[in-house]
């Protein structure tokens, strides 16, 4: 029985460690969580691989036979040399992973010099996010959020409503939105990609489609996309008027409001399905109707979507001018 | 025995057969009626019709004047009683003319003419006294009287072309018309009698299910009739608002409807200074299923009305499951939007957590825990019916909430504030009925307590007591401590939300932690208090089917104990990431993990009871191993949650619905079906089908692991919880678990038939099937009414095994019996 159970665990932890059950690791804080997680299986699998053991023997050796049916066991009610073992190990054992656990979480959380705070602000049903001690103090309201990799991020969390959690699973570590105090961690990234953002904490009906994206670029690319958030919006070389607009609308589209993760549209290449298909749904609609669905979303709904998932406050976190642009380019798209 | 505790005091308790009607009314029915009558009827009564009017006036003012008389001297003068009772005649006779009840001419006379088919006659109070108060109030006292004959009277009138087109064609009166309309009359007549202080006691209305729907009626009229002029005068407008008076309603409605099923009606009677009915405990036992639907005050009858009802709720609570799996099959919306989805899950945690999973155990332990320690019933019994009918009306609360405005409650069964201080009236479902279910849970509890500590057996110590019991000690413990937490929760959201209280206002010194404070300070106990008893059953199976005492059973009952203790330190291990004070969560931690070992005490004591005994593997068996491996598992992953870096990666994800329904299902799900398999015999004398049994069993352990265990994955990987939709990444695992979970569901069919067949038709069942020692076997199957002929004397352990000639107790006196000691148990 020792036998098959020591030979069961080995062959438990084995597969338990080489399965990768987080997702990939874009943290440094991820990396010691998932190795932690990696101690508790090791830890774990021997414990059911022991319950599970006894009980396979117990059924296989220690079943009613024929002729047994008015047999009983042995009155055997106790051995308290046992039942010390079995309270002082396990006892020993969680002693052990709380201490260890305590110097993770330590490590985890400790302040790192050259730490950037960025401002979270969860919303129903959308992130926002700001960057307060960069641009030389010109504000910006940024829907997609850029993190250069290596540099260690604070972030404070913030919401306007209900509460929300901001989770990057790729970075392991979440905390709620809470109204009336800021919230915060610290990460940081190591790993260049795009990430889910995703809000873990039940805040109405749109709290499945509350998603982000997190971009972990180089900091050269970090710094470029600084300068494009605060510099004024530059059409691209060679065109004027409309056409400069619509191609100001378009980087809109894309970039600052990040339209395209709820919504499709061919032009802009985005395909999100939260919200209406905007190749159907603005075809033919004129610049009022379009700039009124922007800024007063719960005023004509399409049928099939809901009611009060769409942020209600574009009016208010895009400029005059990116508003124009982008109604610009919204009619012009649709309307091939 | 029991009946011999009626006390002999004469003036404290009412007669056994109660008064009869204090107004008589008597009608001849016809055997042929006329069809001219029929048709000229209206012509005729013109007459008639101006005479009432008449007579009305003039009762108006001699009612008045009796009233006054009353509340002045005390007493009713005769013959303005005469002639008041004389008018009422009156008015019956022409009612009973106008309503085809019969064909003779409504005579011009109040007198009492004995040969008229429609005779009134109405007891005279005692001397003429009647109580000054009811000069005031008699029209009050009765109005749940008179607006009841109001109601009769205006379905008898809707109803009227049947008697009439009857009479025309056939020339008869309907039998079943004849009784509604006489009894119509009945009630109208007593009720006004009672309502003008002519007579002293109200018209018969015996305490059942239809007086309880009424009361349920009058509830809501309560609620407008308060409500609506408080709003007039606050001038909150619009004075008449539905949501307001719903609200007022959720809170009334059922109290009403205890009352007028006969909840109260013991206490009433006592504080009003009336004589109470004595229970003598002749309402015993359920001759009929009709009996499962009224107050009974037998453990048995209560035990099974439980029983059933929770497992009605876990049916409810399944298919709500079956409804969100469709929905998670695919990514994208198919079957439901977001909204009722969100009211989906939200219901289905309420309703298994609070009226499947905690109501069953106490359901039976209700049953099985006065017989197992040789008690007649629990110490007390009303108290025992009413708290078993608080359950349906929590439950019918919370699903009636998919009926209100805005849909069902939706911020699932932890209801977070602010977001259900903001949310539509049907939050207020949720709110208002987890207080019902909430104080079902506590008046048990308090019972268990009180039946435990005064009510066992002679000879039965605390260390001669079967582990369920203590295991059901120390849930109660629990439950009584734990409950007013969420209560508390519960109404502070209810102010904040119904009379702008900022309890959970941020920005006006409100805070919002403090809900999930307070909150999980009562639902972490709840579920120690959804595993405890489970505990205590999983030792009895594996006692009695490994033919083996329990290993360690003082550290058994001493863990008990500790997990009760240590239950109460771990709240805020729910909160790691909620944003509270970090320094909190270390404690915390260390808390959580000691948690697990008394747990594990348990669990290797279980698995030491097992060594080297006879193991008998039949379904409650299998169950119980099937409860071994589940639990532990479910218990890993609990510590892993201890553990605050992983805790904060899959907070809030499929992590924790996998741990919740290890526990949960794999855990306590495992526990009820392995001990009602266990005591289906003895609760309803039937042993069911084991191969039916078994392959419950079979099917529902494969297909359980199968829609739990990736669960663990898809947490892991990123997926959150309680979302209608989800990333594509995730779309193969919950396919494969969505229908996993359809096969699941459908196992549960195997378990329907097999218990309702059994019940209905299976073989007889022997007093002792599993030849268990302890003290509800050793009565017949199912129970006397009284559980024991003889009162048991408890003389050795529960689980005395392996030593032969053992008994744990004995039917003789106390004086004849020779006591076997105890084996000594370790340590």
């Amino acid at each position: 029985m020792l036998v098959i159970g020591l030979i069961a665990s080995i062959i438990g932890i084995a597969i338990a460690l080489a399965i990768d059950w987080f997702p990939p690791l874009a943290s440094k804080q991820a990396k010691q969580v998932s190795d932690l997680f990696d101690v508790l299986l090791v830890a774990s699998i021997p414990v059911f691989v022991l319950v599970e053991v006894v009980v396979l023997f117990c059924v296989v050796k220690f079943r009613q036979r024929p002729g047994q049916e008015l047999m009983d066991g042995p009155p055997i009610h106790g051995n308290t040399g046992l039942e010390v073992v079995w309270t002082a190990v396990p006892a020993l054992l969680l002693v052990g992973l709380c201490t260890y656990t305590y110097f993770v979480l330590r490590s985890i959380e400790k302040p790192q010099p050259h730490t950037m705070v960025v401002n979270v602000t969860g919303q129903q049903f959308t992130w926002t996010f700001e960057y307060p001690q960069l641009a030389k103090g010109k504000k910006f309201n940024a829907v997609q959020l850029y993190l250069p990799k290596d540099r260690p991020v604070q972030f404070k969390v913030r919401t306007l409503d209900v509460i929300h959690d901001f989770w990057v699973p790729n970075f392991s570590i979440k905390i709620d939105a809470v109204p009336g105090i800021t919230t915060s961690y610290r990460i940081t990234p190591n790993r260049l990609g795009n990430y889910p953002i995703v809000c873990a904490e039940l805040c109405g009906i749109g709290h499945s489609t509350m998603r982000g994206t997190v971009h972990v670029v180089t900091p050269q690319k970090f710094r470029a996309w600084l300068r494009s958030q605060t510099a004024p919006p530059k059409p691209p070389p060679g065109t004027s008027g409309v056409a400069a607009q619509a191609a100001l609308g378009k980087q809109v589209f894309t970039g600052s409001a990040g339209c395209g993760a709820c919504h499709t549209l061919a032009d802009a290449g985005t395909s999100g399905k939260v919200g209406p298909d905007l190749d159907q749904g603005l075809k033919g609609k004129d610049v009022a109707f379009i700039r009124q669905s922007i800024v007063d979303p719960n005023a004509q709904i399409t049928k099939g979507f809901a009611k009060g998932i769409m942020p209600q406050d574009f009016g208010q976190t895009l400029s005059k001018q990116q508003l124009g642009d982008l109604v610009t380019y919204l009619k012009q798209a649709t309307s091939k | 025995m029991s009946a011999a505790t009626v006390t002999a005091d004469e003036h404290a308790h009412a007669p056994a057969t109660p008064l009869p009607e204090a107004v008589a009314l008597t009608v001849d029915r016809p055997d042929e009626q006329s069809r001219a009558l029929a048709i000229f009827r209206f012509v005729l009564l013109i007459p008639q019709a101006v005479a009432v009017l008449v007579l009305a006036v003039i009762w108006a003012v001699t009612t008045i004047a009796g009233y006054l008389s009353v509340l002045v001297t005390g007493h009713y003068p005769r013959p303005l009683w005469n002639f008041n009772v004389g008018i009422l005649r009156w008015f019956a006779r022409v009612w009973a003319y106008a309503y085809f009840v019969t064909d003779r001419y409504a005579p011009f006379s109040g007198a009492d003419l004995p040969e008229y088919p429609v005779r009134m006659n109405a007891e005279w109070p005692e001397n003429g006294r009647v109580e000054r108060w009811r000069g005031l109030f008699a029209p009050i006292v009765a109005l749940p009287f008179t607006l009841l004959a109001v109601v009769l009277d205006v379905l008898c009138l809707l109803l009227a072309w049947i008697p009439f087109l009857s009479i025309l064609f056939t020339r008869h009166n309907p039998r079943w018309i004849f009784s509604l309309y006489t009894f119509t009359l009945a009630f109208i007549v007593r009720a006004t009698a009672y309502s003008d202080a002519l007579v002293r006691r109200a018209p018969h209305f015996r305490p059942n299910l239809a007086r309880a729907m009424w009361g349920l009626v009058l509830g809501i009229l309560f609620s407008a009739a308060i409500d609506i002029p408080i709003r007039a005068l606050q001038h909150y407008h619009p004075v008449v608002d539905s949501t307001a008076i719903l609200l007022v309603a959720l809170l009334a409605a059922p109290l009403f409807f205890l009352v007028g099923l006969g909840g109260f009606d013991y206490w009433f009677y006592w504080a009003s200074g009336r004589r109470t009915r004595p229970e003598d405990h002749s309402g015993h036992g359920a001759r009929s299923w009709k009996d499962y639907f009224r107050i009974n005050t037998d453990h048995k009858v209560i035990g099974i009305q439980y029983t059933v009802t929770s497992f009605f709720f876990l049916l409810v609570g399944g298919v709500i499951a079956m409804l969100m799996r469709a929905e998670l099959a695919a990514p994208g919306q198919q079957f439901v939007d977001s909204n009722t989805f969100n009211g989906l899950f939200s219901v289905h945690a309420s309703i298994l957590i609070f009226l499947f999973i905690i109501p069953v155990f106490a359901g039976i332990a209700n049953y099985v825990l006065p017989l197992m320690i040789g008690a007649p019933d629990m110490a007390f019994p009303r108290l025992n019916a009413l708290s078993y009918w608080l359950l349906p009306l929590a439950g019918v609360m919370m699903l009636l909430s998919f009926l209100a405005p805005g849909g069902s409650f939706a911020t699932g069964w932890t209801a977070y504030a602010p977001l259900s201080t903001d949310a539509p009236i049907g939050q207020m479902f949720f709110t208002i009925g987890v207080q019902f279910a909430g104080a079902s849970s506590v008046m048990t509890a308090l019972n268990f307590l009180v039946t435990i500590i005064t009510m066992r057996a002679p000879g039965m110590s605390f260390w001669r007591m079967p582990l369920l019991v203590w295991a059901n000690f120390s849930t109660s413990l629990l439950v009584v401590i734990a409950t007013p937490f969420i209560a508390a929760s519960q109404f502070f959201v209810l102010l904040d939300r119904a009379l702008g209280f900022n309890f959970f206002e941020a920005g006006k010194g409100g805070d919002v932690l403090m809900y999930q404070h307070v909150f999980w300070f009562y639902s972490h106990p709840a579920v120690y208090i959804m595993m405890l008893p489970g505990f205590g059953i999983i030792s009895e199976i594996l006692a009695v089917k490994s033919r083996k005492p329990i290993f360690g059973y003082r550290m058994m009952a001493f863990s008990l104990l500790a997990i009760v203790v240590l239950g109460f330190t771990v709240w805020a291990h729910h909160m790691f990431v909620s944003g509270m004070q970090s320094w909190i969560r270390i404690p915390m931690m260390i808390t959580t993990a000691i948690i697990a070992v008394p747990t594990g005490i348990k669990v290797f004591s279980w698995l030491a009871t097992m060594w080297r005994g006879v193991l008998k593997l039949d379904t409650p068996m299998l169950f119980a191993l099937g409860f071994l491996t589940m639990f532990v598992i479910g218990g890993i992953s609990g510590v892993m949650l201890a553990i605050i870096p992983i805790d904060i990666h899959v907070s809030d994800t499929y992590f924790i619905v996998a741990h919740i329904h290890y526990v949960l299902f794999g855990g306590s799900l495992f526990t009820i079906f392995a001990g009602v398999y266990y005591w289906f015999p003895k609760m309803t004398g039937r042993m069911f089908d084991e191969r039916l049994g078994k392959l419950h069993f079979w099917l529902t352990f494969i297909f359980f692991n199968a829609t739990f265990a990736p669960m663990h994955i898809i947490g892991l990987e990123g997926m959150p919880r309680r979302v209608a939709d989800y990333s594509e990444q995730f779309a193969g695992w919950n396919l494969f678990i969505s229908l996993s979970a359809f096969v699941l569901g459908a196992s549960m069919l195997v378990f329907l038939w097999n218990i309702v067949s059994s019940w209905v038709a299976g073989p007889r069942a022997p007093a002792n099937p599993w030849r268990s020692l302890t003290l509800e076997w050793q009565v017949s199957s199912p129970p006397p009414i009284f559980n024991f002929d003889t009162v048991p004397t408890v003389v050795g352990g529960p689980y005395e095994y392996g030593v032969p000639g053992a008994v744990h107790g004995i039917f003789k006196s106390p004086a004849e019996a020779s006591k076997t000691p105890a084996k000594a148990m370790a340590p």
